[in-house]
């Protein structure tokens, strides 16, 4: 698992390294309001994306990505098993489902200029603020409910206590 | 009321300090040896350790430097709290077991203490101190600056402490700090993060009804003056961008797992069980008081816009001026108090990580043994600690500043790319080895620093941090594959089997 996620680490740094090479579009990273000192703005959306278009999705979904990986990675390799997997592969394909939704509307917006509003927010920050950051509290559910089944089972907790107990013996004899 | 807006605010602050002091006076009673000063003799319970988990993490920072953000660059910063769902999720599944089993195992008081046994590595463990103390003192210094600049501001505008001094302002509230970081250790720090946490989810809850009160047509009256005036900046990468969104989300949600002062917080609960209680609450407490930092920024921005607000000064304004505008004034009061907390939890989460490295890392990593009667040597150096960042950070303040905000800098990012790697790859791949370790932290420091040093400028607004971690995690994973890696101690390799 761990050369998958230097893999995707290496692909990220040399996607930067890419789209360095291309150049910065004029107000990539915004500019100065025009009337208000203390705000910026983004200007045209589609003009400050261009050409940058599959670096900067590249970086955005491998963020979405290698965050479960870091997850599993942190699971025991004996405690990873189909129920784990089925379970992180859904939360991680709805996470990631939000975050292309968001994607998509944002990219309808470009070429209409027109979206809709949705529970106070336009379309593609709605998926950000409910879709992405709701859909990811479920990552906390399968930690909570899979917690003796794959965090620190039974068989774990008696590894733990076995450590202790050699621990103490050594301080004993010492 | 309105006519007793400032004696509320006052006594709010008050009542806020008088509840620290008499924390630090029971925590005090409870502290008997340097384990119950640095990790509370591993015995908190659940609750206590999930709300200072997520109250240390929200720093002064998110109550006025985050509304600040969202006011200036609209909804790029928001993915800094966004990713913290995932953040924490990555902090919990990759080090809370880990890092309580290690605590009991090998008796480590610290994170320096717990890299050092991790690579049988007495230099890997310094290196870590190195770190921590560097970051302690930048952060400490702008926190202290931050608190005495708010209490100034607050004071000030009463006819009684009218023309107090910043140095005054910065006494009262370090003794507050002081006290309570001194007297209680860490267990005074983790029952003050309680207050402190409950505090700021109070009044993250409050602040979101008062800031869609105060505009016109709630949340969706302020989308829709954003985006006739910017879209970009309403929609979900802000006017930052694509590129500067997706590099604070990576930094903020990965890194998450390189803060020390959070995750030395997970070797101080009572069993490895706990952390399946600590997870949601510590989640749900940031997620409440977040809610703050972006309902400010935005409404601010869209009452400026719609021309029913004076433009404000600076960014950062944002919080204060709301409150002042728009708040009643008793919950101006509880704000107030909460970006205390939000501060105070903070910095004496890195007094205490700072403490412990002074005196138990760094004499180990030279010495090879910790000192004698550390106990009384840990409450020496929380006051030396704190007169110092005091003083530094006054001194900066009067001077050029220029090297608080270097060390301020230092910060999220390099703390990221230092231990990140280091300890929570670290810890669940047994590969890793102590020279990938060291070099890792040596590149992130020299990084970080050269980028503030040199004024560098990273390419399309990413944030500097996020560069540095990327290379660390590189350089980190591909020297531990090029090296033979070296047997673990039968101990060590239990812990990383469960």
């Amino acid at each position: 698992m761990m050369k998958w996620m230097f893999g995707i680490l290496v692909i990220m740094a040399l996607t930067i390294v890419v789209a360095m090479i291309g150049g910065a579009p004029e107000m990539v990273s915004g500019g100065p309001h025009s009337e208000y000192s203390g705000m910026s703005v983004g200007g045209d959306s589609a003009a400050r994306l261009n050409g940058l278009w599959i670096e900067g999705l590249i970086l955005y979904f491998a963020t979405f990505l290698m965050a479960p990986m870091f997850m599993a990675f942190g699971v025991a390799e004996h405690n990873r098993n189909k129920t784990f997997w089925t379970m992180m592969g859904g939360v991680t394909a709805l996470n990631i489902f939000f975050a292309f939704l968001l994607i998509y509307f944002y990219v309808d917006f470009l070429n209409t200029g027109e979206t809709f509003m949705l529970l106070g927010f336009p379309a593609p920050t709605a998926m950000m603020l409910y879709g992405c950051w709701g859909t990811a509290t479920l990552y906390t559910v399968i930690y909570i409910l899979g917690f003796s089944k794959f965090i620190f089972t039974p068989e774990d907790e008696k590894k733990f206590e076995e450590l202790v107990a050699a621990k103490n013996q050594t301080v004993a004899e010492a | 009321m309105e006519a007793f807006r400032e004696p509320i605010i006052l006594a709010c602050i008050a009542i806020y300090f008088v509840i620290c002091i008499l924390v630090g006076i029971w925590a005090m009673r409870k502290t008997h040896s340097a384990s119950d000063f640095f990790i509370a003799g591993k015995g908190l319970g659940p609750v206590v350790v999930g709300l200072a988990v997520f109250s240390s993490t929200l720093s002064g920072f998110g109550f006025v430097g985050g509304p600040g953000l969202v006011y200036n660059m609209g909804m790029t910063s928001v993915w800094m709290v966004i990713v913290s769902t995932l953040g924490y999720a990555i902090v919990f599944y990759m080090l809370a077991k880990r890092m309580r089993v290690m605590a009991e195992v090998r008796d480590s008081i610290s994170l320096p203490d717990i890299v050092a046994a991790r690579y049988s590595s007495k230099a890997a463990g310094g290196w870590m101190a190195v770190v921590v103390i560097l970051g302690v003192l930048g952060y400490l210094a702008t926190q202290i600056l931050a608190m005495s600049t708010v209490l100034q501001s607050i004071l000030g505008n009463t006819a009684m402490f009218e023309g107090i001094s910043l140095i005054t302002c910065a006494v009262i509230s370090v003794s507050v700090l002081i006290f309570y970081a001194v007297t209680g250790g860490i267990l005074a720090s983790v029952y003050t993060d309680l207050v402190q946490g409950l505090i700021m989810m109070v009044c993250g809850v409050l602040v979101v009804i008062a800031a869609a009160m105060a505009v016109d047509g709630g949340f969706a009256g302020a989308s829709e003056t954003l985006l006739a005036d910017d879209p970009e900046t309403i929609m979900p990468f802000g006017s930052g961008g694509m590129f500067a969104a997706v590099a604070w989300a990576f930094m903020f949600g990965v890194g998450i797992a390189g803060q020390p002062h959070l995750i030395t917080k997970l070797m101080m609960n009572r069993t490895v069980k706990d952390t399946k209680v600590i997870l949601p609450l510590s989640i749900a407490g940031y997620a409440v008081a977040a809610m703050l930092w972006i309902s400010v920024g935005l409404v601010m921005r869209a009452l400026v816009l719609q021309g029913n607000h004076d433009p404000l000064g600076l960014p950062d304004d944002a919080a204060p001026e709301f409150l002042t505008a728009y708040a009643n004034p008793l919950l101006a009061g509880i704000v107030f108090a909460g970006l205390f907390a939000a501060i105070m939890s903070t910095a004496d989460g890195f007094l205490n990580i700072g403490a412990a490295a002074i005196i138990h890392d760094l004499p180990k990593a030279v010495r090879g043994k910790p000192l004698k009667n550390e106990l009384w040597w840990a409450r020496v150096a929380t006051v030396l600690l704190c007169v110092f960042a005091t003083g530094f950070a006054l001194y900066a303040r009067y001077n050029s500043g220029e090297l608080v905000a270097l060390l301020g800098a230092f910060g999220w990012g390099t703390f990221a790319a230092a231990i990140f790697p280091v300890v929570a790859l670290g810890l669940n791949w047994k590969r890793a080895t102590a020279n990938a370790a060291i070099v890792a932290i040596i590149l992130s420091l020299v990084f970080n620093f050269s980028i503030k040093m040199f004024g560098i400028a990273m390419p399309f607004g990413m944030d500097g941090g996020f560069i540095s971690m990327l290379i660390s995690m590189i350089v980190f994973i591909g020297i531990s594959y090029i090296e033979k890696p070296k047997p673990m101690p039968k101990d060590i390799e239990g812990v990383m089997d469960i």
